[in-house]
C-alpha cells in the first residue's frame, strides 16, 4: 500500500509530464500492476480532457469585428479619460466639502485665480512687467545676428558684453507693441512687421465688424505655417485637366509622384494633419478652400486605392461622395458637377445602403438640380 | 502532448509591433486579428461568462497597446499578452465577487445560483453535457481554475504557470491539485455513467 499512495501521489505530475524519465518508468511498471491505480489514472485523464473540449460555442464573425472596433476606438478616444479624471476629482471634491457654500468658495477661489493670471498676462504684454525684470533677460532675447555688433567687446566678458550697448535692436523690444505698430511702417523687414500685427491683434478680441487687412494678412501666414496646404498639393497638377465627365477613375490619368508613392499609414497621417487645419478654416479665402477639399479628394481617392477592409473602403466611399458634393457646390462648374453625378452613380448601391443614405439621396437631387442650371446657361 | 513552444517574437509579429509603436492603429489591428480569438478561448474558460471575457479581452488590448514600450521584443508575444489578460481577469473577478458579496449581504440572501439571466440563453446554446462541466468549473475557485485550464487547455508546464503568475511552484500544483479534487467529486456521476459501460466500476 506504501508503493501505490507513493505513486498515486506522483500521478498528476504523471500525466502532466513534469516526472523525470526514471519516475514515469517506474509509474509505468506499477499502473500495469496495479487495477486500483490504473483507474485512478483514467478518472485524471478525464478530467484532463476537460481542457480539450469546446464548453462554448465560438462567437460569429461580427462579434469578432465589433471586438476590433471597440478597441481602435478606445485606444484613439484618450479624452474619454480625461472625463473621468474629472469626475473622480469632482467625487474628491464632494468628499471634502459638501456644503453648498464649500462650492462657492471653490468657485470663488478658482474665479480669483484666474483673474489674476488674466491680469498678470495683460500687464505681461504690456510692457509694464517686462521693464521691471532685470535688463539682460532682454539681450537675451536678441537675434543671434545682431552678436556681431560685440564682437569687438574682449571676449572673456561676453555676458558683459551682452548687458551693455542699446541698440536699436533693444530699444524695439522694450517699446509697448501698440507703439510698435506705428513703428513697423518704417521696418522693411517683413517678418518684424508680422511680428507687431501679431502682438496687435493679441490685445483685442477679434469679431467680423473690427477685422482688418492686417488681421487677415497674420492669419493667413500663420494658417500657412500651421500646414493647412499640405507640401504635396503644390506638387500636385490641376484637378481634371478635361471637362466632361470621364468613365475612368482620374488618379490614373494624373498621377504625381509624390502621392504614388506614399503608404496608406502616410496617407492617413495627411488626411489627419488637413482634418484639423480645417476646423480652423473660417477665416480661409475662398481658393484656398477649393484647393483643400481637392486635396482631401486626392488622399481619399488613394487611401482608397491602398486600404483592403472592405469596411473602411466603405466608409472612404461615403466620405468621398460627401467631399464630391462639396466641391460641387463650390465650384458650381460643369466639370465638377459631372464628376461627383458620375461618383454618385457609380457607387449608388453602396450609398443607398449607408447609414445616412437620406443625406446622399439630398445631395444627388441637388446635383442634378446645379447641372441642370449650368446646362441653361 | 505539449506543442513546441515558439522561444522568440516571429518576425510577422515584431514587424507589427514595431510599427504599432510608432502609434500605427491598422498594424496593432492586425495583432489584434491574429490573437483575439486563441485569447478568448483561454479567458471565457476561465471567467466563463461571455461578456465577462469581452471585457478582458477588449481591456487586455488596451493595456497592451498603451505598455507596448516595456515589451521585450527578444520574448515571443503571444505569453505577454496572456499575463495581461490574466491579470485583467484576476482583478476583474475580485471586483465582481466583491460586488457579488455586497449583493448578498444586502438582499440578506443566503446565495444565488445563477444571478445572470444570460444563464439561460447560455445553457440552451450547450448540450448537458458540456453544462454539467462548466457548472462544475464554475464551482471552483478562480484561482484554481486559472491554473487548472493554463495547465489543460494551454497545455503551459508548471514552470510556465508559475511565472505566467508569478507564483512558485509548489503552488501551482497545490491549485491543480484541490481543483482536480474537486471536479472529481462534482463530476463524479458523469464518469461513473462512462465507466458503467465499460463495467469495470466497483466502487
Amino acid at each position: 500500500m506504501t508503493i501505490c499512495d507513493d505513486i498515486k501521489n506522483k500521478l498528476e505530475r504523471y500525466i502532466d509530464g513534469e516526472l523525470s524519465e526514471n519516475e514515469r518508468q517506474a509509474v509505468n511498471q506499477h499502473l500495469a500492476t496495479c487495477p486500483h491505480c490504473s483507474r485512478e489514472i483514467d478518472e485524471l485523464k478525464s478530467i484532463q480532457s476537460i481542457g480539450r473540449m469546446t464548453l462554448f460555442p465560438e462567437p460569429d464573425t461580427a462579434y469578432w469585428y465589433q471586438l476590433r472596433e471597440n478597441i481602435r476606438q478606445r485606444i484613439q478616444h484618450k479624452p474619454r479619460k480625461v472625463v473621468q479624471r474629472l469626475v473622480q476629482w469632482q467625487k474628491a471634491i464632494n468628499w471634502l466639502v459638501p456644503s453648498k457654500l464649500g462650492y462657492r468658495l471653490i468657485g470663488l477661489t478658482a474665479a480669483a485665480v484666474v483673474a489674476f493670471f488674466v491680469i498678470q498676462h495683460a500687464f505681461f504684454q504690456k510692457g509694464s512687467l517686462q521693464e521691471s525684470l532685470p535688463r539682460y533677460t532682454k539681450s537675451i532675447n536678441r537675434p543671434a545676428a545682431d552678436t556681431s555688433a560685440f564682437e569687438l567687446a574682449p571676449s572673456a566678458d561676453t555676458i558683459e558684453a551682452q548687458r551693455l550697448p542699446e541698440t536699436v535692436e533693444d530699444e524695439k523690444k522694450i517699446v509697448p507693441p501698440l507703439d510698435n505698430m506705428k513703428r513697423s511702417t518704417r521696418l522693411n523687414n517683413a517678418e518684424s512687421e508680422h511680428q507687431a500685427l501679431m502682438e496687435s491683434t493679441a490685445l483685442r478680441p477679434i469679431t467680423h465688424e473690427n477685422l482688418t487687412k492686417g488681421d487677415i494678412k497674420v492669419f493667413e501666414t500663420e494658417f500657412s505655417k500651421a500646414q493647412v496646404k499640405p507640401t504635396l498639393s503644390k506638387q500636385m497638377p490641376p484637378l481634371f485637366p478635361q471637362a466632361g465627365p470621364t468613365k475612368n477613375h482620374p488618379i490614373e490619368q494624373d498621377e504625381s509622384t509624390a502621392l504614388n508613392a506614399m503608404t496608406i499609414s502616410e496617407v492617413s497621417s495627411e488626411k489627419k494633419k488637413l482634418h484639423s487645419a480645417a476646423k480652423y478654416n473660417w477665416f480661409v479665402d475662398r481658393e484656398q478652400h477649393l484647393e483643400t477639399t481637392a486635396t482631401k479628394i486626392e488622399l481619399w481617392k488613394k487611401y482608397l486605392q491602398l486600404e483592403q477592409e472592405l469596411i473602411y473602403q466603405q466608409k472612404a466611399i461615403h466620405q468621398l461622395a460627401r467631399l464630391y458634393f462639396e466641391l460641387a457646390q463650390q465650384q458650381r462648374d460643369r466639370a465638377n458637377i459631372l464628376q461627383a453625378l458620375n461618383f454618385y452613380r457609380e457607387h449608388a448601391a453602396l450609398l443607398n445602403a449607408a447609414p445616412d443614405s437620406t443625406q446622399f439621396r439630398s445631395s444627388l437631387i441637388e446635383l442634378e438640380h446645379m447641372l441642370q442650371k449650368t446646362g441653361k446657361k | 502532448m505539449s506543442e513546441e513552444r515558439e522561444h522568440k517574437t516571429d518576425n510577422e509579429d515584431l514587424y507589427w509591433i514595431q510599427q504599432s509603436k510608432q502609434g500605427n492603429l491598422r498594424a496593432f489591428d492586425q495583432l489584434v486579428v491574429k490573437y483575439q480569438q486563441r485569447l478568448y478561448h483561454v479567458v471565457r474558460n476561465i471567467v466563463l461568462q461571455h461578456d465577462d471575457a469581452n471585457d478582458i479581452l477588449q481591456d487586455t488590448f488596451v493595456k497592451a497597446f498603451k505598455h507596448l514600450e516595456r515589451f521585450d521584443e527578444q520574448l515571443p508575444f503571444y505569453p505577454w499578452l496572456l499575463r495581461i489578460a490574466l491579470n485583467t481577469a484576476l482583478n476583474q473577478q475580485a471586483k465582481a465577487k466583491r460586488m457579488h458579496l455586497r449583493m448578498i449581504s444586502l438582499d440578506q440572501h443566503p446565495a444565488i445560483d445563477s444571478p445572470d439571466p444570460d444563464d439561460a440563453v447560455q445553457h440552451l446554446e450547450q448540450t448537458e453535457l458540456q453544462e454539467k462541466i462548466t457548472d462544475a468549473l464554475a464551482a471552483l475557485p478562480v484561482d484554481q481554475r486559472m491554473v487548472f485550464v493554463l495547465r489543460t487547455s494551454e497545455e503551459l508546464s508548471y514552470q510556465e504557470i508559475s511565472e505566467q503568475l508569478d507564483i512558485s511552484l509548489g503552488t501551482v500544483m497545490s491549485r491543480l491539485s484541490r481543483a482536480r479534487a474537486k471536479l472529481k467529486t462534482l463530476l463524479k456521476g458523469y464518469f461513473a455513467n462512462q465507466n458503467s459501460g465499460a463495467g469495470n466500476d466497483d466502487l
